[in-house]
């Protein structure tokens, strides 16, 4: 209710500067007449208005609510309702203890965690969250959206695994799926558009692995024909980002408001999509590093020269190596990628300048990951660990080197302990150490800062 | 029951009563300290050390910086006494315990507060104390929160900590030389090896001006080694080496080296090892003494190194030269089969491999190596497709092993080679995966897959753990499926596991051979191949 009289006052907003056009317009066509030519002194004023609505295009329509803005000097940044907006958001998928991800359903869980956790995240200076798929009860899933945004002013970025994980894998390259996806990612966004809380969309997440036929792979018309590895993966590239330039340009025409974001893998085949997604406005990618991202964003400018969200990164707090949860080595991690984030964002003269923020992985631990198909083992905080990074050095020596903890990943740990009708939050370390740092993001080096002091 | 319930109340009695005393005596320490140190705080730095462990043990932080406060109360820092340091201490213990509690407010709330102060004692101790051990003490702890806080002034501070080792070993007199190791302790257990390095080497030089004799260093070195500080106890032999290489006998000093190369080697006999320094020695020695100073069993230990180190073209060259100089030795046949695998599978050259399998079996000397030598020569000759000449290899295998209970394994496996070929089958899945993999070009010239085996060298029966490491793909956070093929000589596992890791034992002596091939839905993503050394313990 709350969230649909909003959209009217926004709506009767824009209307309103629509109408400010269009009598602006019937005015000019009145000074334009020949009888009036010579007898208006003001001609000369009138002229420059016209001719400066005529280059920045806004005579013709209204400035979308969300957008991205390019300076002369190739700098981005992103303007909601024309103001700068810096993104400073956590992935959300607020798992209780003991559900599996299948079962769980947090958006109609009628003790409503989004309330709890969008008081917390507010607290910390979280501006947005990420959501990787929108449920399938659209009207649960909007008034989570409307919630966050109206009690806590927590904006939502909606996204669309693109079938991703369907069983049989997904292909591309077959016209029946493309057409099904099309339709759920075309019903998603007429679905959310118009609420107000909605800051952008990112289509697919690490899709693009499955060009290289590690995970997932899929046929597409004469593939088994290509023998190079290299070739099939440049083929799958260019038609798995077709589609996702077709879907980006079909967005635009029923959302003009809303930017449209290409999730990514890692830098992995962009260069492929720079030459077939021109409608696409954004990249959002998932990059696991470690410390730093290190010239991901000079590399970007390089590769596909767009702005850039870093929709998937992070660390996990527990020490694979020493067996024990560590709040310190997180920490350290996510506020070392968060300056990096900082430093390559406008109007930061260090970096790439082309950062419009990120969405760190993740809010809550989420207890079923490790072993998603046993259900006895949704109770127990698994640390045991899936896959290997070198670049999380502190515990990279744990056993086969299997150092990444996808149950330990949350800024809030989860108590067994119910508080509010949900798994209590606990802040770790990060949270605040976030906080404090969001509050006043220093990014230039101390080393430098203390010289510049002496 | 009564006496019981007596009993019982009497023990826990005790145990309260002497809990109490425990702590009254604790209590009264604490105050017999404070007073000792207020009565005359510059000659009691002791008592001072005593009394921070007794503070940080309970946690009693505040408690500690408020006596501090009192002892130094608006005084210029006091080198000798430098309570700035133990306050700094103090503040640095009190965060960490803070981390280690999760007690976030506290620790956002007057962290920064803490950090500061500890910050200035530091500072002001390096910059008002310089020649004092305590400014490295305090400079060190500056560094270490630095680090802890991955802030810009990390790099600074740590080139501070060696700037003021070097200062205060310049001086003329130096008191307290251990200052210096706790230094380079630290920074060695942080990871900061060429810092480490350099502190302990000024720390050994200093030692050796204090006239030292060879004898204590040896001593110092060894037990360093004992106790695990491999780098202390390198540096500390390098200098000693140094100094008997002056006036040693030629074999005095050869026999030296030898004694130090095989304790620091892989498989030694020394209970830590360090492979690379042991090479270093062996080096040393062979330019001290020339190659043929080596004796059949260290020329052994050479080439082992390097095999542990996978230094796999130099471990060949030192097996071709103990092959070659110890034609007939105890070690040549064992030395030419692991040559021949490690130049038929590792470096890619079947032929040389095939060569050096033919001298063990003309050798006929160890049955045990001939008849592993026939197999893998028979192998490589199947895969060829020279399908008779395997199937005569196979057969000499069998007649040779006959009854005899520690070539089963050997027979077995060369009887369902013969199958296969007799049968028109197909290779062993997992072992012809391996055999397309490493024969086209070597597993040195693949993406590293790296198989661990532990022990490498292994008793009777005992457990040996094959695993594998994850191997980097790029995959993101998703884990793609990947099938582990096991295949060679797996011991008492009956079936290849499917598993990245497996543990097995041996009855029978030998050299066993283990191969892994790694696939993923793209293909072959590594493969590799280890040796164990089963022997009778």
């Amino acid at each position: 209710m709350r969230s649909s009289t909003s959209r009217t006052l926004v709506k009767e907003k824009r209307n309103e500067g629509r109408r400010t056009i269009a009598s602006l317009r019937r005015r000019m066509i009145l000074f334009f007449r020949p009888s009036s030519l010579v007898s208006r002194p003001s001609l000369f004023v009138l002229l420059f208005i016209v001719c400066c609505l005529a280059l920045t295009g806004m005579a013709s329509r209204p400035l979308p609510e969300v957008r991205i803005r390019k300076f002369k000097n190739n700098a981005y940044q992103l303007l909601v309702e024309n103001k700068p907006y810096f993104i400073k958001g956590v992935c959300y998928s607020p798992v209780a203890i003991g559900q599996g991800n299948s079962e769980a359903n947090f958006w109609q869980d009628p003790n409503q965690p989004w309330k709890v956790d969008g008081e917390l995240m507010r607290q910390m200076g979280v501006n947005t969250v990420r959501f990787y798929q929108p449920p399938e009860d659209l009207e649960a899933g909007k008034k989570v959206v409307s919630d966050l945004y109206q009690l806590s002013g927590i904006r939502s970025i909606m996204g669309s695994w693109l079938g991703f994980w369907e069983y049989p894998c997904p292909s591309y390259a077959d016209p029946a799926f493309r057409e099904r996806i099309k339709k759920e990612v075309l019903d998603m966004v007429r679905a959310y558009k118009d609420e107000p809380g909605i800051l952008l969309w990112i289509l697919g997440n690490e899709n693009n692995y499955s060009f290289g036929e590690r995970v997932n792979p899929w046929p597409f018309p004469g593939s088994d024909q290509i023998s190079d590895i290299r070739e099939r993966s440049s083929r799958r590239a260019n038609i798995y980002y077709s589609f996702v330039n077709e879907l980006a340009k079909e967005i635009h025409k029923i959302d003009p408001d809303h930017p449209v974001a290409l999730g990514n893998g890692e830098l992995i085949s962009l260069e492929e999509a720079s030459g077939v997604c021109p409608d696409v406005d954004m990249a959002a990618l998932i990059i696991y590093r470690g410390k730093t991202f290190g010239n991901l964003f000079k590399s970007l400018r390089m590769s596909w020269d767009k702005p850039v969200i870093l929709s998937e990164f992070g660390a996990d707090s527990y020490d694979a190596y020493l067996k024990k949860e560590d709040q310190n080595m997180q920490a350290l991690f996510l506020e070392a990628q968060w300056k990096e984030i900082f430093k390559n964002s406008y109007p930061n003269k260090d970096g790439a300048r082309n950062c419009l923020g990120g969405t760190m992985f993740e809010w809550t631990d989420e207890w079923w990951k490790h072993n998603e198909s046993s259900p006895e083992t949704w109770r127990a905080h698994d640390t045991e660990s899936n896959w290997s990074n070198g670049s999380y050095y502190f515990d990279i020596k744990a056993e086969r080197n299997m150092n990444m903890n996808e149950e330990w990943f949350g800024i809030t740990a989860l108590s067994e302990e119910i508080e509010q009708g949900i798994n209590k939050r606990i802040p770790r370390k990060a949270y605040y150490v976030l906080r404090d740092f969001w509050k006043n993001p220093e990014v230039k080096s101390e080393k430098r800062k203390a010289k510049s002091e002496k | 029951m009564k006496n019981k319930s007596l009993k019982l109340l009497f023990i826990v009695f005790l145990a309260v009563s002497s809990q109490v005393s425990a702590q009254e005596s604790g209590d009264n320490r604490l105050k017999a300290l404070e007073e000792q140190l207020l009565a005359n705080p510059k000659e009691n730095v002791p008592a001072l050390e005593e009394l921070a462990s007794l503070y940080f043990s309970a946690g009693q932080y505040n408690q500690f910086a408020d006596f501090l406060g009192k002892l130094t109360k608006d005084k210029v820092q006091d080198c000798s006494l430098a309570a700035g340091y133990y306050l700094a201490l103090c503040r640095y213990h009190q965060l960490r315990h803070l981390e280690e509690a999760q007690a976030w407010q506290e620790y956002f709330d007057k962290g920064a507060d803490y950090r500061e102060e500890l910050f200035r004692q530091t500072r002001d101790i390096a910059l008002n104390c310089p020649n004092s051990p305590f400014a490295i003490r305090a400079q060190t702890i500056n560094w270490l929160e630095h680090k802890a806080r991955n802030d810009g002034e990390r790099e600074d501070s740590l080139n501070k900590v060696i700037s003021l080792i070097n200062g205060y070993v310049k001086q003329a007199q130096v008191d307290d030389i251990e200052v210096i190791k706790e230094a380079a302790d630290i920074l060695s257990r942080e990871k900061e090896t060429a810092f480490s390095k350099a502190a302990y080497n000024l720390y050994v030089n200093r030692m050796i001006a204090k006239e030292v004799s060879v004898d204590k260093l040896r001593h110092s070195a060894q037990e360093a080694y004992n106790q695990g500080n491999l780098e202390l106890s390198e540096a500390i032999y390098e200098r000693y080496l140094q100094l008997v290489a002056k006036f040693f006998s030629k074999d005095k000093f050869a026999a030296e080296l030898t004694v130090l190369a095989n304790e620091f080697s892989s498989g030694g006999p020394g209970k830590n090892s360090d492979p690379q320094y042991a090479e270093r020695i062996f080096s040393a020695l062979e330019e001290s003494s020339g190659a043929e100073y080596f004796s059949q069993e260290l020329q052994y230990s050479r080439a082992y190194n390097l095999e542990r180190m996978k230094e796999y073209s130099r471990c060949a060259k030192e097996y071709e030269a103990l092959v070659s100089r110890f034609a007939s030795g105890a070690s040549a046949d064992k030395a030419a089969f692991k040559l021949g695998l490690i130049y038929a599978y590792i470096l890619g050259q079947k032929e040389k491999g095939i060569v050096s399998w033919q001298k063990v079996i003309e050798h006929n000397n160890s049955l045990n190596y001939v008849l592993e030598s026939l197999y893998h020569k028979s192998l490589i000759l199947q895969y060829e497709g020279k399908v008779d000449e395997a199937v005569s290899g196979y057969e000499k295998i069998i007649q040779l092993a006959g009854e005899n209970a520690a070539f089963r394994n050997i027979a077995a496996r060369a009887a369902l080679r013969q199958k296969e070929i007799t049968g028109a089958k197909d290779m062993e899945y997992n072992l012809k995966i391996f055999l397309d993999s490493v024969l086209k070009e070597g597993l040195l010239n693949q993406s590293p897959l790296d198989l661990l085996v532990s022990p490498a060298k292994a008793g009777l029966g005992e457990d040996v753990k094959f695993s594998s490491r994850q191997p980097v793909l790029q995959t993101g956070c998703i884990a793609p499926e990947l099938t582990y093929l096991w295949s060679g000589d797996l011991g008492e596992v009956d079936l290849a596991p499917v598993e990245p890791e497996f543990v097995s034992r041996y009855r029978y002596p030998g050299v066993k051979v283990v191969n892994l091939v790694v696939l993923s839905p793209a293909g072959v993503v590594g493969s590799a191949l280890e040796m164990v050394e089963v022997d009778e313990k």
